[in-house]
C-alpha cells in the first residue's frame, strides 16, 4: 500500500505541539462505550503488487464474449484522446468548483458540456449533468410534477424496463401514480396517450425505444400537450445526430444516459446522466449549473450559478439534493463529441445503423424476423420462435453473446431477442453470428 | 488572454479521429430513417483537430486547483491522496467491457468484487447489509430515507418527520423533502453538539428518523451518543448517519455499534476514490439486519455451488435508485483501497487524519475565534469573527489563500458558526505541508490587520479575479451560441 507520511517523530512532535501525550488523549471526547476495541474483520492488507495481482485475478473471472447486447449500456469506439485528456490530475483530483478563481478548467468544460447538451437535444438549458440516465429520467419527472401541480405521470412501456423502476421508486414516496401507456407493434400510439392524458403531469416516452423502434415524437408531445401535460423524452445523444431531436420538436424535458459517448459500459458505471429543458423550466431543474460572466477586469470567467434552486441555499426547499454528479464523465462526453464532432458523430451513427440492417437481414434470411415493424437505428428486436434463451445457450458456448434474451425481461417476450450492432462490429462477425444463429435454429 | 470556449476553436471540416470505412454494404439512409424523423439541422458541435483539441483541455487542466498540485483543505470533503495504482486496476479491461446486463456467469469477477465490498463496509460500520447502487452521498442519504419510509409503513405507518441539528448538511433536509417528510431543526447545545433537552421535545410518534453526521460538521463526536439512540429508539424511529465524516471513525468507532441503524458512505471521501471535479462519486448504503429487506433490488446472493447471482424477490424492496448497479468503476477503487490497506492501515488513516487537524489546529488557533474549542477529530471550524471587525471578512481570506497556492477551507458553513471556515487537513498530508497551510493561514491574519484592503481584493494571483456572481445570476448564460454572421 501508499505509506501515510506521517512518522514516529512527527507523531512525537506533534502531539507535543498540541500538548498531549499520548494519542488516545485525542479521543477523550468518545465515551468507552462508543470506542471499538478490536481489529475490524477484514483481509489482510496487500502490498501494491500483491493488490494488482489479485484484482487482476479478479477482473479475469468475468468471461469476455463477442457482444450483440446493448439495451441501455452501448460499446461504441473510444477515441484514445478521450481518457487521455480525463486521465489529467487537474481534471480527476480536483473537487466541485466552490472556488471559481481556482476552477476555471473545470466549470468551462462544464459549460462546454452544456452547450454540448443543448446542441444535441435541441433544448435551451442543460445542466452540468446528473448521476446516470434512470435518476435523470426520474427527476425530471418530479419537475414535471412541481411544473404542473399535477400527480401522475404517463409513461410509455418503451421505456428501458429498469429506468420505469427508478422512476416508480422515486415516485412512490411522494404519492405520484406512474400510468403505463402500452405499446401496439412497438411503438407507443398516440390514442393511448390521449385516453390517459387528463391531468397527468406529462409523458415520459423513449426515443429510440427500449425495443429499438423509432417513436413518432412528434405526435406523442401534441398528445400529451393537447392535455397540458408537458412531454419528457428519454434519448440517446448519439441517435440525436441523425434524429431529430426533442427540442425542435417541442418536447419540455430531454433526459438521458451519455455512456454510449463518454465511458465503458463497466458493468454499468459510472456513466453520465444528463437533464435539459426550455428556459420556462429553468427554475425546476435540479442540479449545478455553470454560468459564463466576467471578473473585474472584464475577463470571461465561469462560475456555479443560478444556486437558489439547490440543496445548500435552499435546504429542504430545494429543487432536488443532487450535489456531486458525473463531472470527470461529462468530460469524457464532452471530449468524445469534440474529436468526433458533427460529421463523426454521424457517421458513427450511420454506419452502426448500416450494419445493424446488414446483419438484420441476414437473421431474417435465417428465418429471424422483425418483432415490429417500425423503423430503428442499431438496435432490433427479432422472434426467434423458440425461447431465445436457447440462442443465448447455444451462442455462448463459442464465445458469442447474441443480445438480451427478452424473456428475462418479462415472460411473455421470451421467444424475443434484442440485438445491438456497434459501428465496431465488423463484417466477418456479422456473417459468422448471423451463421451460427442459423445453426443453432437447425441443430 | 482566457482560453477560449472549444466551440470558438477550429475550423469547419476539421476531425480529431476517423472511423474506418463501412465494411458492409450501404442501404439508403432515406430508407432506414424516414424523412420527418431525420435531423434536419445538424448540431453545432466543435470541428477541431486533435492536437487542438488536447492543447484546449490541456490549458484548460492548468486552471485548476487540485489534490495533486497543492493543499485542499475543504472541510467535509476529505480531499486525500488518490492512489495511482486504483486507476490501473479500475480500467482493467475484464471489468471495463463487462456488460451489466450479462448473465450472472459472465460477470462473476464483478459481483465477487461487489459482494465482498459490501461485506468489508459493514464490517467497517458495524452494520450487516450494503447497497452499492447510489451512485453519491446525497443519493445515499435518498435511498435511505426511502428505506426508513419502507420499514415504517411496514409496521402500519410511515411517520411525517424527519429530525435534523441545525449544523446539518443541506443535503439532510433536501433529501428528507425529496422522500415526502416535513423537517423538524432542531438547534445544538453551547457545545456545538445536540441539545438533548430540545431533541427530547422534538422526538414523537410521529418522528421516522434522526439523521445525525457523528463526527458532527464541526468536527465533534457527539459524545451523548449513546443517550441520544436511547431516546430515538424509544419513540420507534430509527438513526440515521450521514458518513460525510467517516474519515474519523475507521477502526476507532464502528457507528452500528452505537446505535446507528443506518448509514451512508462517500467513497470519493473516505476510501479514496478521486473527486473528479464533482463526480463520479459513490453514496452506498449500510443498513442494520430489520433494515435489509428493503435496500434496493437487486441483491446479490450466493449459489449453493458458491457461484454469485441477482435476486430481486425481495418484495419489500424500495426499488431501485439507479438503472444499474451502481458506479461500478468506482466501486473497484474504494475495493482496492480498503484491500491494500487491512484493518490495522485504515485505523492508521483515521488516527493520522485526526492527529494533523489538531496539529492544524494547535498551530493557528490563537490567531483566530474557535466557537467550539478541542480536541477536534478529523476536521475543525474556525470563525473569522475576528477579522470581521477589521472589515475581512471570511470570503476575503479564503481567496487570499488561493494567491498563496492553497485551496481555500469550506466556508459559511455550518451555518451556525459566524464567518465559518471547516478545515480538514486529512491522513495523506506531511506535518511539512500542514505547516505550509498554518504559516498561509497566519500571513493571513497578519496581513488582515495590516492591510485589510488587499486582503478584501484579493485573490491577485489567479487566472481569474473574483467573478460577477450577480451578472452570473441575472443574466444567465448557460450554453455557447454562435454569434450569427
Amino acid at each position: 500500500m501508499s505509506r501515510l507520511p506521517l512518522t514516529t517523530r512527527d507523531r512525537e512532535l506533534m502531539l507535543s505541539r498540541i500538548g498531549v501525550d499520548r494519542f488516545d488523549d485525542l479521543l477523550r471526547p468518545i465515551p468507552e462505550t462508543a470506542r471499538f476495541s478490536g481489529l475490524l474483520d477484514l483481509p489482510p492488507s496487500l502490498a501494491e503488487g500483491a493488490l494488482a495481482r489479485h484484482v487482476k485475478e479478479l477482473s479475469e473471472r468475468n468471461v469476455p464474449v463477442l457482444s450483440f447486447m446493448g439495451a441501455g449500456s452501448y460499446e461504441h469506439f473510444r477515441p484514445a484522446v478521450v481518457d487521455y485528456v480525463c486521465g489529467r490530475p487537474e481534471f480527476r483530483t480536483a473537487y466541485t468548483p466552490y472556488q471559481a478563481e481556482v476552477s476555471q478548467g473545470t466549470l468551462q468544460t462544464i459549460y462546454e458540456f452544456q452547450t454540448a447538451i443543448v446542441e444535441l437535444t435541441g433544448m435551451e438549458v442543460a445542466n452540468a449533468s446528473m448521476y446516470e440516465g434512470g435518476s435523470a429520467v426520474a427527476e425530471a419527472m418530479l419537475m414535471a410534477v412541481s411544473a404542473t401541480g399535477r400527480s401522475s405521470i404517463l409513461i410509455s412501456e418503451g421505456v428501458h424496463p429498469l429506468v420505469r423502476r427508478v422512476v416508480h421508486t422515486y415516485a412512490r414516496p411522494n404519492g405520484i401514480a406512474v400510468i403505463p401507456v402500452p405499446l401496439h407493434q412497438g411503438t407507443t400510439p398516440d390514442t393511448a396517450v390521449r385516453e390517459r392524458a387528463e391531468g397527468a403531469a406529462g409523458l415520459i416516452y423513449q426515443e429510440p425505444n427500449f425495443f429499438g423502434c423509432i417513436e413518432n415524437q412528434q405526435r406523442l408531445i401534441e398528445a400529451s400537450h393537447a392535455a397540458g401535460g408537458l412531454a419528457i423524452a428519454s434519448v440517446d445523444p448519439l441517435s440525436l445526430s441523425v434524429l431529430e431531436p426533442p427540442g425542435a420538436l417541442g418536447a419540455d424535458i430531454a433526459a438521458g444516459e451519455g455512456q454510449a459517448l463518454a465511458a465503458p459500459v463497466s458493468f454499468g458505471g459510472p456513466g453520465v446522466g444528463f437533464l435539459a429543458c426550455t428556459q420556462r423550466l429553468i427554475r425546476k431543474l435540479p442540479g449545478r449549473l455553470v454560468g459564463a460572466t466576467v471578473d473585474g477586469q472584464g475577463r470571461r470567467g465561469f462560475v456555479l450559478t443560478l444556486q437558489a434552486r439547490e440543496q445548500h441555499i435552499r435546504r429542504q426547499k430545494a429543487t432536488s439534493n443532487i450535489c456531486t454528479n458525473q463531472a470527470l464523465v461529462a468530460l469524457g462526453f464532452l471530449v468524445t463529441v469534440s474529436a468526433l464532432g458533427p460529421h463523426g458523430l454521424a457517421n458513427m451513427a450511420s454506419q452502426a445503423t448500416q450494419k445493424a440492417h446488414y446483419y438484420q437481414h441476414a437473421l431474417q434470411k435465417r428465418g429471424f424476423p422483425l418483432a415490429f415493424d417500425a423503423p430503428f437505428l442499431w438496435e432490433f428486436t427479432v422472434r426467434t420462435g423458440i425461447p431465445a434463451a436457447t440462442y443465448v445457450e447455444g451462442l455462448l458456448s463459442r464465445g458469442v453473446l447474441p443480445g438480451l434474451d427478452l424473456g428475462t425481461v418479462s415472460p411473455d417476450l421470451a421467444e424475443r431477442l434484442l440485438v445491438y450492432v456497434s459501428e465496431m462490429r465488423t463484417r466477418e462477425e456479422l456473417d459468422r453470428t448471423a451463421e451460427l444463429m442459423g445453426e443453432v435454429s437447425h441443430g | 488572454m482566457a482560453e477560449k470556449i472549444i466551440y470558438e476553436l477550429g475550423s469547419p471540416g476539421r476531425q480529431s479521429v476517423d472511423l474506418p470505412p463501412l465494411d458492409v454494404p450501404s442501404e439508403d439512409a432515406g430508407a432506414m430513417i424516414p424523412a420527418g424523423t431525420r435531423r434536419v439541422k445538424p448540431p453545432m458541435l466543435p470541428e477541431i483537430d486533435e492536437l487542438e483539441l488536447i492543447r484546449h483541455f490541456v490549458r484548460l487542466s492548468v486552471l485548476n486547483h487540485h489534490v495533486e498540485k497543492g493543499f485542499y483543505p475543504l472541510g467535509s470533503c476529505t480531499m486525500k491522496a488518490n492512489p495511482p495504482v486504483n486507476e490501473v486496476l479500475a480500467a482493467l479491461p475484464g471489468f471495463a467491457l463487462a456488460h451489466p446486463w450479462w448473465p450472472a456467469r459472465l460477470a462473476q469477477g464483478s459481483l465477487r468484487l461487489m459482494a465482498e465490498l459490501e461485506a468489508m463496509l459493514a464490517e467497517i460500520c458495524g452494520l450487516s447489509a450494503t447497497t452499492l447502487q447510489p451512485a453519491a452521498g446525497a443519493h445515499g442519504e435518498l435511498t435511505g430515507l426511502m428505506v426508513v419510509r419502507a420499514y415504517h409503513e411496514s409496521h402500519g405507518n410511515p411517520r411525517k418527520r424527519v429530525i435534523v441539528p441545525d449544523s446539518a448538511h443541506g443535503t439532510n433536509p433536501a433529501s428528507a423533502s425529496l422522500v415526502g417528510y416535513e423537517i423538524v431543526e432542531i438547534k445544538s447545545d453551547g457545545d456545538g453538539l445536540v441539545d438533548l433537552a430540545a431533541l427530547e421535545r422534538a422526538l414523537d410518534e410521529d418522528t421516522a428518523v434522526f439523521m445525525l453526521t457523528n463526527p458532527n460538521t464541526l468536527g465533534l463526536f457527539e459524545r451523548r451518543i449513546c443517550q441520544i439512540q436511547q431516546m430515538v429508539h424509544a419513540k420507534g424511529a430509527l438513526l440515521y448517519m450521514d458518513g460525510a465524516n467517516m474519515n474519523a471513525l475507521l477502526g476507532i468507532v464502528r457507528p452500528g455499534d452505537t446505535g446507528f441503524d443506518l448509514v451512508h458512505l462517500n467513497l470519493h471521501k473516505t476510501f479514496s476514490t478521486p473527486h473528479g471535479g464533482g463526480g463520479p462519486g459513490a453514496g452506498p448504503l449500510v443498513v442494520a439486519e430489520k433494515l435489509a429487506p428493503f435496500l434496493p433490488v437487486p441483491r446479490i446472493v450466493q449459489a449453493e455451488d458458491g457461484s454469485l447471482r441477482w435476486d430481486y424477490d425481495r418484495p419489500q424492496s424500495i426499488g431501485k435508485v439507479m438503472t444499474w448497479w451502481g458506479n461500478f468503476g468506482v466501486l473497484v477503487r474504494a475495493y482496492a483501497y480498503i484491500r491494500s490497506r487491512g484493518a490495522r492501515g485504515l485505523a492508521q488513516v483515521s488516527e493520522a487524519a485526526i492527529l494533523n487537524a489538531n496539529y492544524l489546529l494547535a498551530l493557528v488557533q490563537d490567531r483566530f475565534d474557535l466557537p467550539y474549542p478541542g480536541p477536534c477529530m478529523h476536521e475543525f471550524v474556525l470563525s473569522g469573527d475576528r477579522q470581521k471587525k477589521r472589515g475581512v471578512r471570511t470570503l476575503d481570506m479564503a481567496k487570499r489563500l488561493l494567491d498563496k497556492g492553497m485551496h481555500a477551507p469550506t466556508i459559511y458553513f455550518p451555518l451556525i458558526v459566524s464567518e465559518a471556515m471547516m478545515i480538514e487537513p486529512t491522513e495523506t498530508e506531511s506535518r511539512e505541508s500542514v505547516e505550509e497551510f498554518a504559516r498561509a493561514l497566519l500571513e493571513v491574519a497578519d496581513e488582515a490587520e495590516e492591510n485589510p484592503e488587499f486582503v478584501h481584493a484579493a485573490p491577485h494571483s489567479t487566472p481569474v479575479g473574483r467573478l460577477d456572481e450577480t451578472r452570473a445570476a441575472r443574466q444567465p448564460d448557460l450554453a455557447f451560441k454562435r454569434p450569427k454572421t
